[in-house]
């Protein structure tokens, strides 16, 4: 058969997969259904690709996410299952090594959606029909038609009698077209055209390989290249920096006054930053200890966000440096020795921010920016050492970004493996003694979490109750509210459950569901 | 000589006709007295009002004629895209209208919204469609 017929019908056939498993529903069990059609049809159309042992580790993290979404059905293994299926697309159907060229290569699929599939319909299509008489026709009764339409309106207004048989007529057409429009949902057939955007996204290859063109010039090797000063003087950033330095950034002795900046740089960095981190090991390392009136925030969790910022800039500062020449420059010992220093205080700050996180964490329980902070110190080591490595083995930023890509990958698809919601509403609760609890915070985590709150709830409401008491030494306004909420919580969970089908089932709902049909209505407080 | 304004300009007079008629029939449909009134201002203002929408389609019906395909994927694309013009457009002006916490983009799902944004694919297949002449003379020149 022909391949572009091939393609017409696999898309189509997506679309109205998608269409009949998604329609109303959410991403769970369905998910799978969906994935196993676009898996086989990607395979089939591109079938080198499983021979790709890149297209195979990103078949088994997809798998990851996918097992994650019917499991956890967490918003990050959806993100997390997307991510990786629009990467096996890339890479299955074009050549690449790195992520973010793959991606921009999808993206590319995105864009031009349309016209790949009015081509591949183009291509299959035989000899023209004669349509000219069709349309012909078209154009002959358009204006007649306005005119009737018009002339019609004002005659029925003008004419009472005339008026009276259109509005029979009318109320007859408006109960058939009511029936019909009843029986035909426009929302579904717009969700059809969004089916046929995504599953075409991915299944059809766009004649623009910009990316995989762009990628086959790149390499992770640094190459030493001669540029002259009028190409030098192209870039907008040179003459930047030529403003500041003048004659020393573009005459014979360049790349030497290069060398020197970068080696006072490293230096006053250094020690500027080894003072900080002296305070941070006194304070934070060796006697940390939480002052009573002082709020955590205040002490740990203020300017978290800035000492995260400084290390990215410092790897770009880092990046800067060793752009090109000046790696392979003969006299940068001590460039790359300020840089190692620069890289292993940069760790030692990643520690102290760690720190800040974990005191923080011990004194307030965990939520979604502090387990964010995690992991993003985790991103933030892993660039460290590749930026070392780049260093180290004269590496270009294209392998910078690559290997980064990768971890990112590995990492967002280890972290579906949680479900984070209950395993945060775990941790704080088995904590309820020694943490301060936001309530609030916790009513407003997913529906996983519910069993575990409503095993708490009475016992919590008590602890907020008798707090509230000691510190202004009132009555609460609301002695239930909190019970009161989960109720709802409760309520909606089972009302948004009656309104899906097995095409939604997941393990997290049905473990949820499961547990209230055991125990039936929540506690009353006593 | 054609030029990609010149095609952009037959597209947006096209599509603007067509909506004042649709919107005049639905006018007169409701209510004689001001339907005739909305006829009479559509067709004074409508054209004024929508003029700065070229400064939009221009740009896309010459990017149309860059990427790589046939006449009538470029066609096909063109569509699309002018369609998601509107679409910005409307969610723009219902953004600045109704605010994003009343719901604007719930009312997308509605029977409403739906019936509306596939008016909006009908309008611009047809305005595109029946300039396709110029359009192909356009993508031959370029």
């Amino acid at each position: 058969m022909n391949k572009d017929l091939v393609k017409i019908i696999l898309v189509t056939a997506g679309a109205v997969l998608f269409n009949l498993v998604f329609w109303n529903e959410k991403l769970a069990i369905n998910t799978v259904l969906f994935d196993a059609f676009l898996l086989s049809a990607l395979f089939f159309l591109y079938p080198t690709a499983r021979k790709s042992a890149t297209v195979n580790w990103l078949l088994l993290g997809h798998l990851v996410s996918l097992i994650m979404v019917v499991v956890h059905n967490t918003d990050l293994s959806k993100i997390a299952f997307v991510v990786t299926l629009l990467l096996i697309a890339g890479f299955a159907e074009y050549t690449h090594r790195s992520a973010w060229f793959a991606g921009g290569s999808m993206l590319m699929n995105v864009v031009m959606v349309v016209a790949s599939f009015v081509e591949s319909i183009k291509i299959n299509k035989g000899k023209p029909a004669k349509r000219k008489g069709v349309s012909r026709f078209i154009r002959f009764a358009i204006f007649p038609l306005i005119l009737v339409i018009i002339f019609f309106l004002i005659y029925r207004d003008a004419n009472n009698a005339f008026s009276d048989i259109a509005g029979r007529i009318g109320v007859q057409l408006e109960i058939f077209f009511g029936h019909f429009f009843d029986f035909f949902s426009w929302q579904r057939l717009l969700f059809l055209l969004l089916g046929l955007l995504i599953t075409g996204s991915i299944l059809l290859k766009s004649k623009l390989d910009y990316f995989s063109t762009r990628e086959t010039r790149m390499n992770d090797g640094l190459q030493r290249s001669r540029k002259s000063l009028r190409q030098k003087r192209m870039s907008g950033f040179f003459q930047f920096v030529e403003m500041i330095m003048g004659k020393m950034a573009s005459g014979m002795m360049a790349l030497k006054n290069e060398n020197t900046t970068g080696i006072i740089s490293l230096v006053l960095l250094n020690v500027l930053l080894l003072l900080v981190n002296c305070v941070d090991v006194n304070f934070l390392w060796l006697h940390f200890q939480y002052k009573p009136g002082l709020p955590v925030y205040k002490m740990v969790h203020e300017g978290t966000e800035l000492l995260i910022v400084s290390i990215v800039l410092a790897m770009a500062i880092l990046l800067f440096f060793f752009k090109g020449n000046l790696n392979f420059y003969k006299r940068n010992r001590w460039l790359k020795y300020g840089a190692y220093a620069w890289i292993i205080q940069n760790a030692m700050l990643v520690s102290s921010v760690f720190l800040r996180d974990y005191y923080y964490i011990l004194k307030h329980g965990l939520a979604y920016k502090r387990i964010g902070v995690l992991f993003f110190l985790l991103m933030v080591l892993i660039g460290l050492v590749t930026v070392f490595l780049k260093i180290w083995s004269r590496r270009t930023n294209y392998f910078l970004f690559r290997v980064n890509a990768w971890a990112g990958i590995a990492v967002l698809v280890l972290a579906t493996t949680i479900h984070w919601d209950e395993f945060m509403a775990g941790y704080n609760l088995k904590r309820k003694n020694t943490v301060d609890l936001d309530v609030s915070f916790l009513l407003s985590l997913s529906d996983k979490a519910l069993p575990l709150l409503d095993t708490n709830i009475v016992a919590l409401q008590k602890r907020e109750n008798d707090a509230r008491l000691q510190k202004h030494n009132s009555q609460p306004v609301c002695d239930t509210c909190f019970i009161e909420e989960l109720k709802q919580r409760e309520i909606q969970f089972v009302q948004k459950q009656k309104e899906l089908t097995w095409l939604s089932w997941n393990y997290a709902d049905a473990y949820t569901k499961k547990y209230f049909r055991k125990k039936g209505l929540i506690t009353a407080i006593n | 000589m054609v030029t990609p304004l010149s095609v952009a300009v037959k597209i947006w007079a096209k599509t603007i006709a067509m909506l004042i008629i649709i919107g005049s029939i639905c006018a007169l449909c409701l209510g004689v007295g001001w339907g005739i009134l909305f006829v009479g201002l559509a067709l004074i203002f409508g054209f004024f009002i929508t003029l700065p929408l070229l400064i939009g389609i221009s740009p896309l019906v010459k990017w149309s004629s860059l990427i790589p395909y046939s006449k009538q994927s470029r066609m096909g694309w063109l569509i699309f895209f002018l369609f998601l013009f509107y679409l910005l457009i409307f969610i723009g002006a219902g953004l600045l209208s109704v605010g994003y916490h009343d719901g604007f983009f719930g009312d997308f799902m509605t029977k409403d919204g739906a019936v509306c944004m596939l008016s909006i694919i009908v309008v611009q297949f047809i305005a595109v469609r029946t300039t396709r002449k110029s359009l192909y003379k356009l993508y031959e020149q370029l």
